[in-house]
C-alpha cells in the first residue's frame, strides 16, 4: 500500500468501518511510515475539535434584529386547498337526478310526452342546478367563512376587515342572478301545482 | 419559572410579538452558530441567521408538535436553509486568509491552563481551516462533524452521490489535518 492509498482510507480507519483485510494493510503500512500514522493521528483530534466545538457567542442585539426582521414580513398566506365535496353529496345529487328522470319517463310513458310532462321534466331540471348551484354558493360561503376565522385568529384584525369586504363584495356580485330566480319560480310554480292536479299522460289523451 | 418553547409557541401563533422575540432569543445562539460553520464569516453568518429566522417565521405554521421538539425543527429549517444559500452560491465571497471577523471560541470550564491553551490553539487552527476550504468541502464536513448528519443525510441534502460525500469528507479532514501537522512542525523548527 503506497501513502496515497493510506490517505484516502484514513477516515474510514478512523471510523471502524473498513474491511479488516484493508485495516491489516494499513496497520502494516503505519508501522513503516510514521507520516502517514502522524497524519492519521492529526485526523483524529480534527474530528474531535470539530466534534466537541463549543458554540460561538451571537453578536450583541442579533437576536432582536433578526425577530424584528422576521415581523416587517408579512407572513404568506397559506392558499388552503378548495373545500372537498363528500362523495356522499355527489352521490345523493346523482341520484336525485336519475329518480327524477326514471320517474318523469314513467309517468310519460313511450308515447310523445305531453306538454305538460315536458315542464315536469324541464321543472327537475331546473331544480337539480338549482340545486347544484345552492351547493357550490354553500361551500363557497363556508370557505370564505374558513379563510375569515383563520384570519382572525391569526390576529390581522386589518385582514379580516379586507376578507370581510371581499365576502360583501362577493354577495353583490351574486345578486343580479337572484334576482332573477323567484322570476323563474313564479313561472314555474304554478305549472308545478298544474301538472300535480291536471296531468295528462300521453295514453290518457289517445283515450 | 423556567419558559420553554412549548409556553411560546400558542403565543407566536397568535401573533404575540413579544413571545416571538423570546422564541428568537432562545434560538439566536445555535442558528447563529450553524450559520458561522457554514459561512466562515460572522458578518455573513448574522445576515444568514436574519434571513432564517425570516423563513422560520414565514413557515411557522407547517410545524406541528407531533413532529418533535421545536428546537429540532427550527434546526432542520435553518439547515436546509443554510444548504440552499451554499447552493444558490449566494454571497459566496473570496476566502481571505485573515479574516478579522474570525470568532473567538468560548474556553472550556475546568481545564488546565496549559491544556486549555493548546486546544484553543488547536480549534483556533482547525476553524480558521475549516473556513479556507473550497465550499465543496467545507459543507459536507460541516454537516457531518458539526451538525452529526450521516453519509446517507449529507448526499440527499446535498443531492451528491454518497461515494462523493464520503471521499469529500475525507479530503477536508486531511486537509485540515495537514494544516495541523504544518503549524505544530513550524512551532518545533522555531523553537529548535
Amino acid at each position: 500500500m503506497d501513502c496515497q492509498r493510506a490517505e484516502e482510507l484514513l477516515s474510514d480507519h478512523l471510523e471502524g468501518s473498513l474491511h479488516p483485510l484493508l485495516v491489516a494493510e494499513l496497520d502494516a503500512h503505519f508501522a513503516g511510515c510514521p507520516a502517514c500514522l502522524e497524519l492519521r493521528r492529526a485526523l483524529a483530534e480534527v474530528v474531535e475539535t470539530l466534534q466537541s466545538a463549543p458554540e460561538f457567542e451571537a453578536p450583541q442585539g442579533l437576536a432582536e434584529r433578526a425577530a424584528r426582521a422576521a415581523l416587517t414580513r408579512p407572513r404568506p398566506i397559506e392558499i388552503r386547498p378548495a373545500l372537498v365535496v363528500p362523495h356522499w353529496l355527489n352521490a345523493a345529487a346523482a341520484g336525485f337526478a336519475l329518480i327524477a328522470l326514471g320517474a318523469s319517463l314513467a309517468v310519460i310513458g313511450p308515447e310523445r310526452p305531453t306538454r305538460a310532462a315536458q315542464r315536469l321534466v324541464g321543472q327537475t331540471v331546473n331544480a337539480g342546478s338549482s340545486l347544484i348551484e345552492q351547493k357550490d354558493r354553500l361551500l363557497e360561503d363556508v370557505r370564505v367563512l374558513g379563510i375569515v376565522l383563520s384570519t382572525a385568529f391569526e390576529g390581522r384584525i386589518e385582514r379580516v376587515n379586507e376578507k370581510v369586504n371581499d365576502y360583501k363584495r362577493l354577495l353583490e356580485r351574486r345578486k343580479p342572478s337572484r334576482e332573477v330566480e323567484p322570476k323563474q319560480g313564479r313561472e314555474n310554480g304554478p305549472a308545478a301545482v298544474r301538472v300535480v292536479t291536471g296531468f295528462r299522460t300521453g295514453a290518457t289523451r289517445a283515450a | 419559572m423556567i419558559t420553554t418553547d412549548a409556553d411560546l409557541l400558542p403565543g407566536c401563533r397568535s401573533g404575540d410579538e413579544a413571545a416571538w422575540a423570546k422564541l428568537v432569543e432562545r434560538h439566536t445562539r445555535k442558528v447563529f452558530g450553524l450559520a458561522y460553520r457554514f459561512t466562515g464569516r460572522a458578518d455573513e453568518a448574522e445576515d444568514l441567521t436574519q434571513e432564517i429566522f425570516v423563513k422560520v417565521y414565514q413557515t411557522f405554521e407547517k410545524y406541528r408538535e407531533a413532529d418533535g421538539p421545536f428546537g429540532a425543527w427550527l434546526m432542520a429549517v435553518a439547515r436546509n436553509h443554510a444548504i440552499d444559500h451554499y447552493r444558490h452560491g449566494r454571497q459566496e465571497r473570496v476566502r481571505r486568509a485573515e479574516d478579522p471577523l474570525l470568532l473567538e471560541l468560548a474556553p472550556a470550564r475546568q481545564e488546565h491552563p496549559i491544556a486549555g491553551l493548546e486546544r484553543e490553539e488547536r480549534a483556533r487552527l482547525v476553524h480558521r481551516g475549516l473556513r479556507a476550504l473550497p465550499p465543496e468541502l467545507r459543507l459536507p464536513l460541516v454537516l457531518c462533524d458539526l451538525q452529526g448528519l450521516s453519509y446517507e443525510e449529507i448526499a440527499k441534502s446535498l443531492e451528491v452521490p454518497l461515494g462523493t460525500v464520503k471521499s469529500r469528507i475525507n479530503r477536508a479532514r486531511l486537509e485540515l489535518a495537514k494544516r495541523l501537522l504544518a503549524r505544530r512542525h513550524e512551532l518545533v523548527d522555531g523553537a529548535s
